[in-house]
Formats: C-alpha cells, structure tokens, sequence
C-alpha cells in the first residue's frame, strides 16, 4: 500500500497505511535562516507511514526551523531529505506539497479574508477536482466547519482558525502532516480538541510529524519522538518511554539555554 | 440645488474614472505590496495606444481592445523582466519604488517622444444631454456605464474565480499562499496582467473624458493614490468607493455655497482623505493591522 507512487498520482488514504514503511526520512540536516549561521545542526528524522512522531526540545532548540527545512521555506545547505524513497532536498515547497505533504504554519495559518470554503479551496489549488468530494470528508472530520462554511476565517477564534488550518492542509490527502506547534496559544479546552483531532486524523492514515511545547501531551499520544537541543537530536525513542526518561526530564526542569 | 447635482453628476464621472485605475494598482499594491508610482503612466500609455488605432480609423470601442491588450503585454512583460527578477534578488519594496519612479519617467518620455507634447482628442466632444438636474455628454455616460462593467468584472473575478480567490489569499499571506501549493509567481503574474488590462482601459476613459497629452496619468496618479488609501489600500472594493468619494468630493468643493476656486479642487480631494483617516486611519475598507 505504501509502496512510492509517482508525486502525480493520487494517494488513497482510505485504509491506514501499514505502518514501517518509511515516508520522510533526513539525514545529516544543516540549515538556518541567514548564510553561514546554522540553527538545525545535523538532525536525523524519520516518519514511517501512518506514524505520529512528535519533536520536543527546550526554546530555541531549533523545532520549528527543523520542520520548516523538511517543507523547504528554510534554506537547507547540508544533507538529505527524502519522500517517498524519492530525494527531495531542496525542492520548492509546491513541489512537496504535490508530492503529498501538508503543513500547518504556528501562526497566520489561515487566509482571514477568505471564507471556511475558500480557505480549504486554496489547499486544493493544484488539484481543483477534488474539491467537492474533499469537503464532504473534513466537513465530517470538523462539523464545527461545515455550520461555518461562508464565514470569514479571520473572524473566528484561534481554535476554530487552528481547525481551518488542519483542514486546508488535508485538501490534497497528504500522506504526511508537517504541524508547528498546533496547541501554541490556545485555551486548555481547545488544546483538548485540537489533540483529538489530530489524534483522528492520524487514525486514518496520516503521518503527522509535529513540533510542540506541550511536550508531555505530545509525547504521551506520540508514537515515537525526537527531543532536540542546540539543534541536534539528543534522543529518540517511543513517546512513553521519553516521558519517563530522567535525562529527558532534566532537559527540560534543568531550564536549558533559552533563545 | 441643479448645480449641486451637475457636481455630483461630474464627480461620478471622474470618479469612475479614477476607480477603474485605482483598483490596478490596489490589487498589485494588495499581492506585492509594491507602490507603482508607474502606474499613472500606464494609463497615458492605453491612452495613446488607442489613439493610434482611432487614427487608423477604427472606432474607439475597437481601438479600445489593441489599447488593454497593450497595458496586460506592458505589465505583465515587466513582471518578467523587471519585477521578479529584482524580487528574486531581494530588492526591497522601497528599491522597488524608486525604480517605478524611474520607469515612470521612461514611459512617459518615450510616448512624449513619439506624440509629441500636443493635446489630442479621440474626437469632437459632443453637445451635452440635459437629463434635467444635471446634463453629460455622451461620453461621459459611456465613462460611467463603461467604468461599471469594468468594476462589476473585476469584482466577479476576484469573488467567484480561483484565480481571483488566490489574489485574495496572497494579499492575506503569500507564505501560507506559498505553503498551501498555489503557483505564487503565476498568480503574481495574472494580477500584473489584470491590472495592466484595466489601467489601460482606464486611461481610454480618461481620454475620453478629456483630452490626450504625456503627462494625462501621471496628473491623475495622486488622486488615484488617494481613492486607494481612502478605501483601505490593498482592499480593490475599497479602491472603487475611495475613489468615487475623492472625484465627487473634488467637484463639489467647487460648488458656489462653498465658493473654492477649481484650482483648489484638488486640495480639496486630500482634506477630505486627510479627515477620513484621521477617524479611521486604516482607510473605509481596509483591516487594522497588528502593530
């Protein structure tokens, strides 16, 4: 099922990938923002298919600029990232979003004055057929977007705009979701829905490969984890097992370098 | 009261006037972010195209269509050449301004030195229809009703079709845009395109209006600057009421009550602009945005 298709070919998510099958694999990571100052300093990461892989690490560590590299908004000047078994470093960013990778930003992530439907439109720019029949899906997924359909996304909360956001990146039926911090600023009650939700949509299929600060809950529905510092993964391992790593605990309760 | 409403008759016409080519440069400025000060230049350029054509003889609904062709070729070709290469390279949006000022002065030289400094017109103004409050000419009307459909249009495109909805959503946020798998090059294209179609088919209403000479659009360009802060810069609906606003308000101030010269006119157009966003600083239409 998850053999490498072609980036054209349309993914069925249908059934949930069986998982093992690597999907995203980095090697030897280095990239950064301006020349010759790197924030991710050799990082190796793997998403298998279906797999959920949180990345947590203290401020600064280099988590978003790790999953920002993997989708090519950040210049990426050292190593390897491939898809699919297909090498894709350094491709532009619409080239992976055809080859079957979503990613929600951490902020600004959706168009405020666009309406619920044209912001999930846009996610669908390059395969405008798919629209109707994708609605009906993530309508499903997130009713609360179905009754909020014509209204106009920068209009609603942060959590419901979390929601818009998620969906607009499901337009294409990724086979990996990219998520920079998804809980980030909202309230514990949406943090409790959006959790759920990407819960949900990891059961049906999705890798997702998610940054976050709220590391135990990540970790805790994680089915593998990275922890990051000073740009370097330091460990890795089973969400649960990070959890109840002592060293891992201290990264964090040691209150590392900020900034 | 009759005068009062002449006013109104006459601002409504300059006003569509200047809608027309605000919204061009509202949806570049709205995508880009870019301020074009060329762009006044590029009416004058429709402008004259369609004189050619008219001088070939061929009406002026005809020769109105080499003229948009002409203004979509001018500025999407500068996309190409022009804008995003020096994008690419990381020019900043004030470099970029200054370079607009630039080919502002190119454009306008090169059509002066082809036309010459001449006052021209499309043809012989004709007698004005007396529709009881208020009397226009002919071409006005075809101004007023031409301008409509071109705004009408504009509006349908960027609220129904998917490359308007883009516009739309690389005015909010090219990253996400970027992120989402829209050709962003291509919308940014498309909008150069649009923009250079309506700029030119402004500058043939604004021949119409009046009379043709090099500088027509760079004298129009401030007013048009003003209907778009007016209405929200970046906000193409905005565009059209600012500018509505700006050509009534311009006219009226010559009204006898209030008695100003037509000289001040003008000045008139920017108190009003000026008093506007003293209230609402972020224009009629526009969004405030986070500081």
């Amino acid at each position: 099922m998850a053999e490498a298709n072609g980036p054209n070919e349309a993914r069925e998510a249908e059934e949930p990938k069986e998982a093992g099958t690597l999907l995203l694999e980095a090697r030897d990571l280095l990239s950064g923002y301006v020349p010759e100052v790197d924030i991710v300093r050799g990082c190796d990461v793997e998403v298998a298919a279906g797999e959920l892989v949180s990345v947590i690490g203290p401020n600064g560590a280099g988590k978003s600029t790790l999953i920002k590299s993997l989708f090519g908004l950040v210049p990426v000047r050292g190593g390897t990232i491939y898809f699919e078994e297909n090498e894709v470093t350094r491709f532009p960013t619409h080239r992976l979003v055809e080859a079957g990778i979503g990613y929600v930003p951490q902020t600004e992530n959706v168009f405020p004055t666009l309406t619920v439907e044209e912001n999930l439109e846009m996610g669908a720019y390059l395969r405008p057929k798919v629209i109707q029949e994708r609605y009906e899906e993530l309508f499903e997924w997130f009713p609360i977007l179905a009754e909020r359909r014509s209204q106009r996304a920068g209009t609603m909360s942060g959590g419901q705009r979390q929601l818009v956001a998620l969906a607009r990146a499901l337009m294409l039926q990724p086979s990996l979701l990219l998520l920079d911090e998804p809980s980030a600023g909202l309230s514990p009650a949406n943090v409790d829905v959006i959790f759920d939700r990407i819960q949900l949509i990891n059961s049906k299929g999705v890798a997702i490969l998610m940054v976050e600060q709220n590391a135990k809950r990540a970790l805790a529905m994680s089915d593998r984890g990275y922890v990051l510092e000073m740009g370097q993964n330091r460990f890795t391992g089973p969400g649960e097992e990070l959890l109840n790593d002592p060293k891992v605990a201290d990264l964090y309760l040691g209150g590392r370098a900020k900034g | 009261m009759q005068e009062a409403f002449q006013l109104l008759a006459n601002g409504i016409v300059i006003g569509s006037v200047i809608a027309v080519a605000a919204v061009g440069l509202s949806l570049v400025f709205g995508v880009l972010g870019l301020i074009n000060v060329a762009h006044g230049d590029f009416l004058t350029l429709g402008a004259f195209t369609a004189l050619v054509f008219v001088g070939l003889g061929l009406p002026l609904y005809v020769a109105a269509v080499p003229a948009i062709a002409a203004g979509a070729l001018a500025m999407g070709g500068l996309e190409k050449v022009l804008w995003k290469p020096m994008r690419d390279r990381g020019t900043s949006n004030v470099n970029l301004l200054i370079i607009s000022i630039g080919l502002a002065l190119v454009l306008r030289h090169v059509i002066f030195w082809i036309f010459g400094a001449r006052v021209q017109r499309f043809g012989p103004v004709s007698e004005r229809i007396d529709f009881g409050l208020f009397a226009l000419t002919p071409q006005d009307i075809i101004i007023v009703v031409g301008s409509a459909i071109a705004l009408i249009g504009t509006g349908l495109m960027l609220q129904k079709t998917r490359i308007g909805t883009a516009m739309r959503a690389l005015s909010d946020n090219k990253d996400l845009a970027e992120a989402s798998g829209i050709n962003v090059s291509r919308v940014i294209l498309y909008t150069w395109v649009i923009a250079g179609a309506l700029t030119a088919y402004g500058g043939v209403l604004l021949g119409l209006q009046g009379r043709l000479f090099p500088n027509m659009g760079w004298f129009l360009l401030l007013l048009i600057f003003a209907g778009v802060i007016l209405g929200g810069i970046g906000s193409a609906y905005g565009a059209m009421i600012g500018s509505l606003i700006i050509g009534v308000a311009q006219e009226m101030a010559t009204h006898s009550i209030i008695g100003l010269p037509a000289d001040l006119k003008t000045a008139v157009a920017f108190l009003v602009l000026i008093l506007v966003l003293l209230v609402r600083p972020q224009g009629i239409f526009g969004r405030r945005k986070a500081i």
